[in-house]
């Protein structure tokens, strides 16, 4: 099944909302990363969630910097197989 | 009282006889036994029974997230240690109270498994289901992870480590504690050990080591034929003497010493020769003669070779005082918790200095001649214990006697 990369980007981010500890925070893309508050271990579970949903294999470093929510969830897609994007 | 032995002030447990430790004693001493039926767990094997912990609600202790990086064995430890530190009154709002230096504050766990039940997972998902394992299945399951999740609950920031010694892994670590407050490196040692034991491929492979009892554990007794598995975690909160005085803390029991010794020998087959040097070893290094021991919590398996061994080793130690002394297997209650055994087999043995009572042997028959020792058959026993001696024997030969004295010694 191939998605567009506005539905990929929601579903990223509904990653990253899902191992918040506040899940109540709003952020958008352009939210810096920090403002998130994810740890370490959040970052490997993203990861992973990715991988999962996708087929993707993500190589990426777990300490990997990001300024904003934006760059890590396109760094992300852009380890999604072609296959799977609508767009590509 | 020497100014080498240090004091024991908390005590923690998560076992199938109780996870405080005033409904562990009550239960070690009733004679009760908790072994019952694991057949759900794993079938087709020779075994049926095992003291699995059936009432450990893990969501009660920890939240969602935290028990996503948490393995059954890390939150067994946790749970324990909260109790002993809560015990010791070292605890405000959950973290070491003020007082405490939090560099000069040691956590050492010990585990002879690690976390299985996430490295099984994991590797059901890769074999049967062509799913990769979890990501944070290393985290999880190495030895460390229970005292590394104990550390970071209390913001200790000393001495952190794990140690594995199969079944004296406990012991180990509680040794390993009194010697860094001896050496004057920590003022506070949070020590133990923690297992957890009932999932199907560890069941499996003890079935086919043939040590695993057909129906019960009858340490010391005629009919025994072999160990019973069980669970847990055991905490103890060691101090420097004098340390709970200054700060009005009450002191349950002293850890006078310990010793080791390794057989060098066979891999599964007991060594008594090994065993006796260990517990000679704890006797010289507390500053005691034998006639000062009057009960030996046993490491007491219910294997036929290793009672018969154990027994021997006793008499050849305290030969000329085996009348005075009382000897029990606390295993023949809760089976054996493997790196966890030796910290509850320490939480008995101090129950027994604090109330007078010997825990007994449950489910003996009749006494073996090839075990010369008082196993206190069935009922707990009034005697009045100064000094106790707790053992713990390990698969490979590695031997650790611990000798507890009561508080007023």
């Amino acid at each position: 099944m191939s998605n567009t990369h506005e539905e990929l980007t929601k579903s990223v981010m509904g990653f990253i909302r899902s191992e918040m500890q506040d899940k109540t925070v709003e952020f958008t893309m352009d939210t810096p990363l920090e403002g998130v508050k994810i740890d370490s271990i959040d970052v490997i579970h993203v990861i992973f969630k990715v991988e999962e949903e996708y087929g993707a294999t993500v190589d990426m470093a777990p300490d990997a910097k990001f300024a904003t929510v934006g760059d890590f969830v396109n760094a992300l897609i852009a380890f999604i197989p072609a296959d799977k994007k609508a767009d590509a | 009282m020497t100014p080498n032995w240090v004091e024991v002030t908390g005590r923690g447990v998560v076992s199938s006889a109780g996870l405080t430790v005033p409904e562990f004693t009550q239960t070690i001493l009733s004679g009760q036994c908790l072994i019952g039926d694991i057949s759900d767990i794993a079938a087709d094997i020779r075994f049926t029974k095992g003291a699995a912990i059936r009432n450990f609600d893990a969501a009660a202790h920890f939240d969602e997230k935290t028990l996503g990086v948490l393995d059954r064995f890390s939150q067994f430890a946790a749970v324990a240690a909260r109790g002993a530190l809560a015990e010791a009154g070292l605890l405000e709002g959950g973290l070491l109270e003020a007082g405490t230096d939090r560099e000069r504050i040691a956590v050492i766990v010990g585990t002879a498994n690690g976390g299985g039940d996430i490295l099984m997972e994991g590797y059901g998902r890769l074999y049967k289901e062509d799913r990769k394992p979890r990501p944070l299945t290393i985290p999880m399951s190495m030895a460390s992870a229970p005292a590394s999740r104990i550390a970071k609950e209390l913001g200790a920031r000393g001495p952190v480590f794990g140690v594995s010694s199969a079944c004296a892994s406990s012991n180990h670590a509680i040794i390993t504690g009194m010697m860094l407050i001896r050496a004057g490196l920590i003022d506070v040692a949070v020590v133990g050990g923690t297992d957890s034991c009932f999932y199907e491929s560890y069941l499996k492979v003890w079935d086919v080591l043939r040590a695993v009892s057909s129906e019960t554990c009858r340490p010391f007794s005629t009919g025994r034929k072999g160990l019973i598995i069980g669970e847990g975690a055991g905490i103890l909160v060691l101090e420097r003497a004098g340390r709970a005085a200054a700060r009005g803390a009450k002191v349950i029991a002293r850890l006078a010493g310990g010793g080791m010794s390794s057989d060098a020998g066979d891999l599964i087959a007991p060594d008594s020769s090994g065993m006796a040097r260990a517990m000679r070893a704890a006797l010289v290094d507390a500053g005691l003669e034998p006639d000062a021991i009057g009960y030996i919590n046993a490491h007491g398996t219910g294997t036929v070779a290793n009672d018969r061994a154990e027994s021997s080793a006793i008499n050849d130690v305290f030969g000329g005082n085996r009348d005075k002394i009382s000897v029990s297997s606390t295993k023949s209650i809760i089976g054996h918790a493997m790196g966890a055994s030796g910290a509850l087999e320490a939480v008995a043995t101090l129950a027994a200095l604090e109330t007078g009572m010997i825990p007994p042997t449950v489910n003996f028959i009749s006494a073996d001649p090839d075990c010369d020792v008082d196993a206190t058959p069935n009922e707990a026993r009034k005697r009045a214990v100064d000094v106790a001696v707790s053992n713990s024997f390990a698969f490979g030969g590695l031997n650790v006697s611990l000798a507890f004295a009561r508080s007023d010694r």
